[in-house]
């Protein structure tokens, strides 16, 4: 079979456009396809996602008490007004809870607490479940308490937070990078496995139909290259557009907040898709290998936890994962350089990345079939 | 005796197909190896309650001099970069702050402003990150601090308090799992992950013995078989068995190559052993019901494939249980992964075969309650087909 390089002329991209429209078109009516593509990407993206963002309501705090002294109401009105949503529980209802995970933290207000709290010490106790951080909880306490032994009433705590570029809808922006997040490993999942029509082509012997009806080798591999732009971009369209109808603010920040990154990540996802292609030599091999890499690149790119909390060293292994780089250029339009030019190091970064790595598939697929 | 004698052949055949199959075995295998690596590594520091980043949050703080709570802001952000949260770098202004933060030089910026407290303290930092929430909760204790000195109640002195924090105590007649030192051993990243992953794939594994058989069905073997004298119910019944024989193998395998990779203890053996066996029924069930609505080899491996990630999501497989907002929570705990997952974490940390008792149960009763489903779909589909 030859695998011949020739320059694009009118007829020739015509012939791409045709593979690339027509290969899309054959992926999008194969109902399995649909499953993943949409159904799935939208259910984790735009539900699951969702549930996972704070959703700016007081904190939950339960509460045993045990003390019948003066000061346990003051206590309760001034972790009340931090704002904190208390629930007071019977000890044995409070440990249950927290054992079967239904309680993360419980304050423990022993008898005598009132005294001590006269005394000018006071003493509480601080339960958490297993692996939750009572960290949140403990400052709150600790600062209430303290207003309590310092005759300062508890009220409203005087902190404002905000995010470094106010215009942009800082408090929604947690729940954006979550769904970008989610839809970033969708999207390199789906393309590296729809790479996969490339060798179907060659096991059913249509592609080979294909050159001998004039097509090149570089022809075919462009219009597949195109087929995943173009399946790539219906998959974003459909998780922007049905999380916007949502309420999602992804134009807040302008259309190229959003449309870069997407755009970017989709090319260096193309380019990766095409690698892993020309590196396997089965359908079976492609689907191992793109629920691999997309999956192990949003984890090291942060998309399901944020980066601050691995170690080190993995904060500098996150760079060679595109999700990292197109969530940076989601986060600088939104929360810290606005959209546009300070958007360009990432959307460099993801363009290179496809670039190096589309020439490595190609390369890859120009070997003759073993 | 000798439809059962069948099934054991069939059930066989179907647990040498999976072995000869080296590269679907290889990726049953690397797959979750691969995550529990990455995400036990990744999450380690994240499961330890005492959590402290290996860098501490650069913070930049503004400060005005001479201001009244100045002090007692002061001596709140000494303690939280004594404790290793936060490195303090100073700024001269709120806008030089917010520079610093806009451009990446520090990860958060806290502002006290000249007419504290009638002006409230400022956080500045990219929202829902763990560094906001430190430098938030810093605040909250600095505002404190500070209001009381503003307003003349105290001179910025730092108030005795005990407050003890801690695991909270076992309920009531309840022994709860106790590790050599007497306190409950913790389950790192690396341990709950090890079962995670092996809970996402068990389905996985027990779908080898249906994608026989649905392959069987299109390959015409299923019809010849049956023409040698076996019957529906043999057939499906090996079926059934060699489901369960991949996923206690799979299971097996994945507890010994954790333990040998990752150092991961799975606990008691005799209670690993009961949880192992209602989970492999259990996921072995869920296969059988997909029989009624999948019947290509190509939509069986699609949609199961589906269904595994969906239940490992709700499940905690992916993402901690501790993190989990209170509706997930809630719907996870009618998921069968989740009641594996409780099962193996409490192995974990040290407890018995009783302890593990009745999610075996439930995870058993849920398996032969779909396998029966699945075995009445696929009747019912075979008699429409036309078979006997």
């Amino acid at each position: 079979m030859e695998m011949e390089a020739r320059p694009l002329g009118g007829g020739a991209w015509r012939r791409v456009a045709a593979i690339a429209v027509t290969t899309t078109r054959g992926t999008l009516r194969r109902p399995l396809n649909l499953l993943w593509l949409l159904i799935v990407p939208l259910f984790f993206g735009g539900v699951v996602a969702s549930l996972f963002v704070p959703s700016g309501a007081p904190p939950r705090l339960a509460v045993v008490v045990e003390d019948q002294g003066p000061w346990v109401g003051p206590l309760l009105d001034g972790l009340s007004a931090t704002p904190m949503d208390l629930q007071r529980l019977g000890r044995e209802e409070a440990l249950a809870r927290l054992h079967q995970g239904r309680e993360r933290v419980v304050l423990w207000v022993p008898d005598g607490f009132s005294r001590s709290v006269d005394a000018g010490v006071p003493r509480l106790e601080i339960w958490y479940g297993p692996r939750a951080e009572p960290g949140v909880e403990a400052a709150r306490i600790r600062a209430v308490v303290a207003g309590l032994v310092t005759g300062n009433p508890a009220g409203p705590v005087p902190v404002v937070v905000e995010g470094p570029r106010p215009a942009a809808e800082p408090d929604r922006f947690p729940l954006l990078r979550t769904v970008f997040g989610f839809w970033a490993m969708f999207a390199l999942v789906s393309l590296i496995t729809q790479a996969a029509a490339l060798h179907r082509e060659r096991e059913l012997g249509t592609l080979s139909r294909s050159l001998v009806a004039g097509a090149t080798y570089g022809e075919v591999v462009a219009g597949h290259a195109g087929a995943l732009f173009l399946i790539g971009l219906l998959q974003a369209a459909a998780m922007v557009g049905v999380t916007a109808l949502a309420g999602a603010p992804w134009f807040a920040a302008g259309v190229p907040a959003i449309a870069l990154p997407v755009g970017a990540l989709l090319v260096a996802a193309c380019g990766i898709a095409l690698a892993v292609a020309g590196f396997t030599r089965t359908s079976r091999q492609i689907n191992a290998a793109g629920s691999l890499v997309g999956t192990l690149a949003a984890m090291l790119g942060g998309a399901f936890w944020p980066l601050d909390v691995v170690p080190v060293s993995l904060q500098e292994v996150a760079r060679l994962s595109p999700v990292y780089w197109a969530l940076d250029g989601l986060r600088e339009a939104f929360v810290f350089g606005g959209p546009g030019a300070a958007q360009g190091p990432a959307v460099a970064v993801l363009v290179l990345m496809g670039v190096l790595a589309g020439t490595a598939g190609i390369m890859g697929l120009r070997r003759p079939p073993a | 005796m000798t439809g059962l004698r069948q099934a054991a052949i069939i059930a066989a055949n179907q647990l040498l197909r999976f072995v000869l199959d080296w590269h679907g075995v290889l990726i049953l295998f690397l797959l979750p190896l691969a995550f529990n690596l990455v995400l036990g590594v990744s999450l380690r520091q994240a499961f330890s309650p005492e959590y402290r980043p290996e860098r501490p949050y650069r913070v930049g703080v503004v400060i005005p001099a001479g201001q009244e709570a100045a002090p007692a802001v002061e001596q709140v952000l000494a303690a939280g970069e004594a404790d290793g949260w936060v490195h303090i770098e100073r700024y001269a202004s709120g806008e030089a702050a917010l520079t610093a933060v806009r451009q990446r030089r520090v990860e958060a910026a806290l502002v006290l402003p000249a007419r504290f407290p009638r002006e409230p303290l400022r956080v500045i930092a990219e929202p829902g990150t763990v560094p906001a929430s430190v430098v938030e909760t810093l605040a909250r204790e600095a505002a404190v601090a500070g209001s009381g000195a503003a307003g003349g109640a105290a001179p910025g002195q730092p108030v005795p308090m005990d407050i003890a924090i801690r695991p909270a105590p076992p309920p009531v007649g309840e022994q709860g799992p106790v590790g050599a030192g007497g306190s409950p051993p913790p389950v790192d990243a690396m341990a709950y992950y090890a079962a995670g992953m092996a809970v996402m794939m068990i389905y996985l594994a027990t779908r080898e013995g249906t994608k026989a058989y649905v392959t069987d069905r299109g390959t015409g073997v299923y019809l010849r078989v049956r023409a040698g004298g076996v019957s529906h119910a043999a057939y499906l019944l090996g079926t059934f068995l060699g489901s369960m024989a991949v996923g206690l193998i799979f299971m097996g395998v994945m507890a010994l190559v954790t333990r040998g990779l990752f150092g991961v203890h799975w606990g008691h053996l005799g209670g690993w052993m009961l949880l192992t066996l209602g989970a492999t029924l259990a996921a072995t069930g869920v296969n059988a019901l997909l029989l009624g609505f999948a019947r290509s080899p190509e939509v069986q491996e699609g949609v199961s494939i589906a269904l595994a990630q969906l239940l490992a999501f709700l499940g905690g497989s992916m993402m901690p249980l501790f993190i989990f907002p209170e509706i997930l929570a809630r719907i996870s705990r009618f998921i069968p992964n989740r009641w594996m997952l409780d099962g193996y974490l409490q192995l974990m940390a040290g407890a018995g075969p009783a302890a593990v008792r009745d999610e075996s149960l439930r995870l058993a009763a849920v398996g032969v309650g779909l396998v029966a489903l699945g075995w009445a779909a696929d009747r019912l589909l075979a008699r429409a087909a036309g078979e006997g």
